[in-house]
């Protein structure tokens, strides 16, 4: 099963999306300050990171940034879990590399509906990647 | 005899009188060396008469009080008859004093010109003559020779004029310039209207002999003046701006702003159009009135030079007063332009400020609101996914939490928001700080939970006028950010005691402490110590700021003595008397 990792300062926040996602089978780990989420994310090995913006340490714009720069984005997609409700900031962390910008409050539909597919869009691009070099092999 | 005054003087009041003082001191000087054989009685006693005579108007000031009988003229004469006394006494034309008619030959073509001095010239021809014919003609020289040689200086004194005159005539026009250039300058390096106003009216008064500048500011919207500025060349350190006297609408100000033209009077205490002016203020009695108009014919005010003394305004004088004029006014429209662009500015960063303060807001209501939502949402979905029964019970209280949390908040921004308005008024009773803390005790021993609260009072305590639930309110405030910050077990302390007027009361902790560079911004509203290891789960971020205002209302100051790792102290001071 996927495993994701969950950067969030909140705790009843870190609690909702934890204990969701672990209830429907996800592998879940968490973080929660900036700086422990980065180094989570740099050597574990995740399908996928909710990621919150405003967070203790090292902001959440700074951690996106740093994995862009690392090039764990290409690997992993992010989404940002937020209550920075303003379109620029939308726009901005997209353009920073985000996957998908899920704006707090939410229900927990949504939420499940973006990690589903942010999880499966993630494996079509794995699945082509693994395709291309078998074709110029043949 | 056209005495010149009012001249760019090459020799000063004070010099004058020095120079009067040196004819005494050469008389004196001559009569020693070579006159003294002469032993005449007479002789000693024209000594003294001179030596009175000069210490008197030179030092006494005597032509300032007494200038309707002691003019220059009159002193010019006194000093001809004395050296021509001298002469007499002394041999006539062989009398080596001749020369002293030089000295007032001299001062007389410096100070008041060419003319003055051909006339001093002809009187004392004619004084010298009836002197050397009295005494006799026996001398070694021809007393025409003397006479020659008097004229002769003339000559040379006229030509030193003349060319002292051209280079006044520079000096005036540096001066002019250097007015004009302030005038320009004022407002680039200030902004501010009355040092624009103040460095126009010194450079108008350094560059003419002028004693007094003023610039009356027109209102064009309520068709008045609004504000009056002026300058005394015997005050230059004092306040320009002055109370605005009421200006007639019959007042040639008026008039000037109106037909925009300038006016000027040689004499306006016999000026019919000046009766009832303003201008008519006892410093001034004759004046030059100029119109300022600023870009797009805007009528900015009239500008003023005035002298003490009756005075026919030049035809230079008037240019210069108008080309001033014109930069005057374009300078204060100026500072008025930037003083308006620095209000725009304002009210622009606090529109910036509480849109920013809207989106923190927002943001903090956010975070509740989603943990409720989520939690609801989840629990909805039940029929889904099997949820544990204590799991189910946890996220119910989640909610109860938040719901709670958001309470707390939306009260807090309320208080604040009256408390920042001033809406919320402090109910200001007589209070004994002990009675006050002993009935908080119970509240702040449950804030406190899990840590130690010592609550220390002093016998000695004034009482105060101050607003008990308020009070309460900062002290549950900084109780619980106190319990937020520290280990558990450790000490919190409450004490009060006697402080300057009033009483200081102080909330320690043994927690992580502050570092230094945030002892102020804590007690901003929303303010979150960037970087900080954790972040206090339950506060809503405006404690502190709610705690500020509160004791700012009642007169006193709240801060934070605290290092990091040795934990922390909130004091709050409160005078006797309230605010």
């Amino acid at each position: 099963m996927a495993r994701i990792l969950v950067v969030e300062d909140e705790p009843s926040i870190l609690k909702l999306i934890s204990q969701n996602l672990t209830l429907r089978g996800f592998d879940i780990e968490i973080a929660t300050d900036g700086e422990t989420g980065l180094t989570r994310a740099r050597e574990g090995k995740y399908d996928l990171i909710l990621l919150d913006l405003m967070l203790p340490v090292i902001s959440g714009w700074e951690v996106l940034r740093e994995l862009g720069n690392q090039g764990i984005l290409d690997r992993v997609p992010v989404i940002v879990v937020t209550a920075a409700a303003r379109e620029e900031d939308e726009k901005r962390a997209r353009s920073l590399g985000a996957r998908d910008y899920l704006v707090k409050p939410f229900y927990i539909k949504e939420l499940l509906q973006c990690v589903s597919t942010a999880l499966s869009s993630h494996n079509q691009a794995g699945r082509n990647k693994q395709e291309k070099p078998s074709r110029r092999s043949s | 005899m056209a005495v010149r005054e009012q001249r760019h003087l090459a020799i000063a009041d004070s010099d004058f009188a020095w120079l009067r003082l040196a004819i005494v001191l050469v008389t004196g000087m001559a009569l020693l060396v070579g006159m003294i054989r002469v032993g005449s009685p007479m002789v000693w006693l024209i000594i003294g008469i001179a030596a009175v005579y000069a210490v008197a108007n030179s030092f006494l000031d005597l032509h300032r009080r007494f200038r309707s009988i002691f003019t220059y003229r009159t002193y010019a004469f006194l000093d001809l008859l004395l050296i021509t006394l001298l002469v007499y006494f002394t041999g006539g034309q062989n009398s080596p004093l001749f020369l002293l008619y030089g000295i007032p030959l001299s001062i007389a073509v410096l100070r008041y010109g060419a003319d003055a001095g051909a006339a001093y010239c002809l009187v004392t021809t004619a004084l010298y003559s009836s002197a050397v014919l009295f005494h006799g003609l026996n001398g070694t020289f021809h007393w025409l020779t003397q006479i020659g040689l008097l004229w002769a200086l003339y000559l040379v004194m006229a030509y030193v004029y003349y060319s002292d005159d051209t280079r006044q005539d520079k000096a005036r026009r540096r001066d002019e310039l250097g007015a004009l250039h302030r005038a320009a300058a004022a407002p680039i390096h200030t902004g501010d209207i009355p040092t624009v106003i103040g460095n126009i009216l010194s450079g108008a008064l350094s560059a003419t002999n002028c004693c007094w500048a003023a610039v009356y500011l027109y209102e064009e919207k309520d068709d008045r003046f609004t504000d009056c500025y002026s300058l005394s060349c015997s005050d230059l350190d004092s306040d320009v701006k002055h109370e605005t006297p009421w200006v007639a609408p019959s007042d040639i100000l008026y008039t000037v702003i109106y037909t925009n033209s300038p006016r000027n009077t040689q004499d306006l205490l016999s000026d019919k159009r000046f009766q009832n002016s303003v201008l008519n203020n006892g410093i001034i009695r004759s004046a030059v009135i100029m119109p300022m108009f600023a870009p797009g014919a805007k009528r900015v005010g009239v500008f003023v030079l005035g002298r003490e003394e009756p005075h026919r305004v030049s035809q230079h004088e008037l240019r210069f007063a108008s080309t001033l004029a014109v930069q005057a006014a374009v300078s204060i429209h100026t500072a008025f332009l930037f003083e308006e662009a620095k209000t725009i500015e304002a009210a622009k960063e606090a529109d910036k400020l509480r849109s920013q303060l809207l989106g923190t807001v927002s943001h903090e209501l956010r975070t509740p609101i989603a943990a409720i939502q989520g939690f609801a949402s989840s629990l909805k979905c039940a029929d889904e996914v099997e949820i544990p029964k204590e799991m189910q019970q946890d996220w119910i209280n989640e909610i109860e939490q938040n719901a709670e949390r958001l309470r707390r908040l939306v009260t807090d921004l309320l208080d604040l928001s009256r408390l920042e308005s001033g809406a919320l008024r402090m109910q200001m009773e007589w209070q004994d700080m002990n009675d006050v803390l002993d009935e908080l005790a119970p509240d702040l021993q449950m804030i406190a939970e899990g840590r130690n609260l010592v609550v220390q009072v002093s016998d000695t305590l004034p009482l105060i006028k101050c607003d008990a639930e308020r009070i309460g309110q900062v002290l549950r405030n900084l109780v619980e950010n106190a319990r937020k910050f520290s280990p558990p077990g450790s000490n919190i302390v409450v004490g009060a005691e006697r402080y300057e007027n009033g009483i200081r009361v102080g909330v320690l902790d043994e927690g992580e402490g502050i570092p230094p560079e945030y002892h102020d911004k804590i007690f901003e509203r929303f303010f979150q110590i960037e970087g900080a290891s954790f972040r206090p789960q339950k506060g809503t971020g405006l404690g502190l700021a709610i705690c500020r205002n509160i004791v700012e209302a009642h007169g006193g100051r709240i801060w934070v003595e605290s290092s990091p790792g040795k934990g922390s102290i909130f004091y709050f001071t409160l005078p006797v008397t309230g605010s």
